[in-house]
């Protein structure tokens, strides 16, 4: 194990110092002053547009993260022929996934810690302290980018860097409109469609269980067995994606 | 032997059709020998040299080093230089190092000592604290050996290990491989330099299309030569192969020099290079 947290630190360190982290960073930043405009635009209770932007922005910078890099980590390691160096050492293929995907969710713990701290500051500067809601809604968006952290490295484990980006966001989309999409098509009475649905909503996993940011922000009640399911539901799905990705990269030329 | 390589085949696929990087490879490598893999590009000497690493598995046969399979256990007795060696370019050379000596559990003491250690003997010890990425190719070349010697591997495996080298990093360089020979140290050398080849291994493999074509002990291949062995500083052994013609200047240069000669032989038959167009020419050369 301390082979394998000493390789995800260096591969923490190795990507907090690429332009695009501090990149990502600054557009979470830039999201976030962006809702002193939006609030002059928006009629209602400033506050809530802050809020809405505040548990958006880690959101939005994490997701873009995980796509952007995430999806590429194992794969640009074998262009880079970075891995043989590492496989040449006593660490085995395994070990290297997982050290990768430990790197992968320290980084967006980072980020999500980050942007949500900027976020909490700023609004309590503008006067109020909405400590619980962002704690809240970094706790979910935590459980989401886990999830994502382990598709991304499955995906990475055997495709291009840009198919494996542009699958991880077709992914996210599904993940977060699929329930949606079902629940509308029962209006529309149209059994095949509602079948074709329901048969991707078991293929894709379904986001919208990490996505409480209206009840939050609207102060509206949601199921407190969410703080249970959604980590339960984002942990095993990280398990079964991790596993694929051991067998892919088990079997992988390299 | 220190290892044995049985009939090993290693097949990719590329779209539908298969392609044979190794054909029924068999090889016995010695202990404390400069063994030599020569052939053309995509001759199968770096799928070769992964197996033996333990990076990619052969598609049939085996490999078996000190008598046990190449797997986890095996790579604490080897060190690996890849073609070309390419690293987290973001790290610092001391921080890639700690990784190495974290990954070969040393502890945090013996560890440092083993840092500094090796970026006296590389030569770079100005630039532990720079990025790899700022580092010439040259650098990356020498950090790449420090990183393969770290844990005092029994095997040494450098594929190309010249390239990219100015004439004082490769003089350096062979004078390491020579001085950890001198230890009893099992070198494996991939190159396209035949001068390197003849100066530094004792036996060679030629290997073309995945096959092995011959195995040759380098000094049998020597007409009108001879192997002078002397010793440089009361303690660093020497070996020069010079001509007959040349044979007494040899000697009086080397007296100059205050070393002591131990031992002068006479040479088999027959160039390396002419020894490696003879078997090549007549395949397709796969550049």
């Amino acid at each position: 194990m301390r082979k394998i947290l000493s390789l995800s630190w260096v591969i923490f360190k190795e990507i907090s110092r690429e332009k695009i982290f501090y990149g990502l960073l600054f557009l979470g930043t830039f999201f976030l002053l962006s809702s002193v405009i939006l609030q002059e635009m928006v009629v209602g209770e400033k506050f809530k547009v802050f809020k809405d932007i505040g548990l958006l922005s880690p959101s939005i910078t994490g997701v873009l993260f995980i796509t952007v890099v995430g999806a590429n980590i194992i794969s640009k390691e074998i262009n880079a022929k970075t891995l043989y160096v590492i496989l040449s050492k006593p660490i085995s293929k395994n070990g290297y996934i997982l050290s990768n995907f430990f790197a992968l969710i320290l980084l967006s713990t980072t980020i999500i810690f980050l942007i949500t701290l900027f976020g909490w500051l700023f609004l309590l500067i503008n006067g109020e302290n909405w400590l619980s809601g962002f704690v809240t809604g970094a706790y979910f968006l935590f459980f989401e980018l886990l999830l994502l952290s382990s598709i991304s490295i499955f995906l990475s484990t055997f495709l291009s860097p840009y198919l494996s980006m542009i699958t991880l966001f077709i992914i996210y989309i599904s993940g977060h409109s699929l329930s949606n999409a079902i629940q509308l098509s029962q209006f529309a009475k149209n059994p095949p469609l509602q079948y074709f649905l329901k048969a991707l909503s078991y293929i894709f996993p379904n986001l919208e269980l990490f996505n409480f940011k209206i009840n939050l922000v609207y102060n509206l009640p949601f199921p407190k067995i969410a703080f249970l399911y959604s980590p339960l539901y984002s942990i095993v799905y990280s398990l079964i994606f991790i596993s694929l990705s051991f067998i892919v990269f088990s079997k992988r030329e390299l | 032997m220190i290892i044995e390589i049985l009939n090993i085949s290693k097949i990719y696929k590329r779209n539908i059709k298969k392609f044979y990087a190794l054909k029924n490879l068999s090889l016995t490598i010695n202990k404390g020998e400069i063994f030599g893999m020569l052939g053309p590009n995509g001759a199968g000497k770096t799928t070769t040299l992964k197996i033996i690493a333990g990076i990619i598995n052969p598609s049939s046969g085996k490999v078996l080093i000190k008598g046990e399979p190449v797997g986890e256990k095996t790579k604490w007795l080897i060190g690996f230089l890849p073609e070309n060696p390419s690293f987290f370019k973001n790290l610092k050379a001391r921080e890639l190092l700690n990784l190495v000596g974290e990954l070969f559990g040393f502890p945090e003491k013996k560890k440092e000592e083993r840092i500094d250690e090796l970026l006296k003997l590389v030569n770079l010890e100005r630039f532990g604290d720079e990025k790899i990425s700022t580092f010439s190719r040259g650098m990356v070349q020498r950090i790449g050996i420090a990183q393969a010697i770290f844990h005092d591997p029994e095997i040494l495996i450098l594929d190309e290990p010249m390239t990219g080298l100015d004439p004082l990093g490769r003089r350096m360089l062979k004078e390491l491989i020579l001085s950890l020979r001198d230890k009893g140290k099992t070198i494996i050398l991939s190159t396209h330099d035949l001068e390197d080849a003849e100066n530094l291994c004792d036996r060679v493999a030629l290997i073309n299309k995945g096959e092995l074509l011959n195995t040759v002990d380098v000094n049998s291949l020597f007409p009108d030569t001879y192997e002078i062995v002397y010793v440089e500083d009361g303690r660093i052994e020497r070996k020069i192969r010079v001509k007959e013609k040349d044979l007494w200047d040899s000697i009086e240069k080397i007296k100059q020099n205050n070393c002591k000669i131990k031992s002068i032989s006479q040479q088999g038959k027959g160039f390396l290079e002419e020894f490696y167009m003879e078997h090549i020419k007549d395949t397709d050369l796969l550049i």
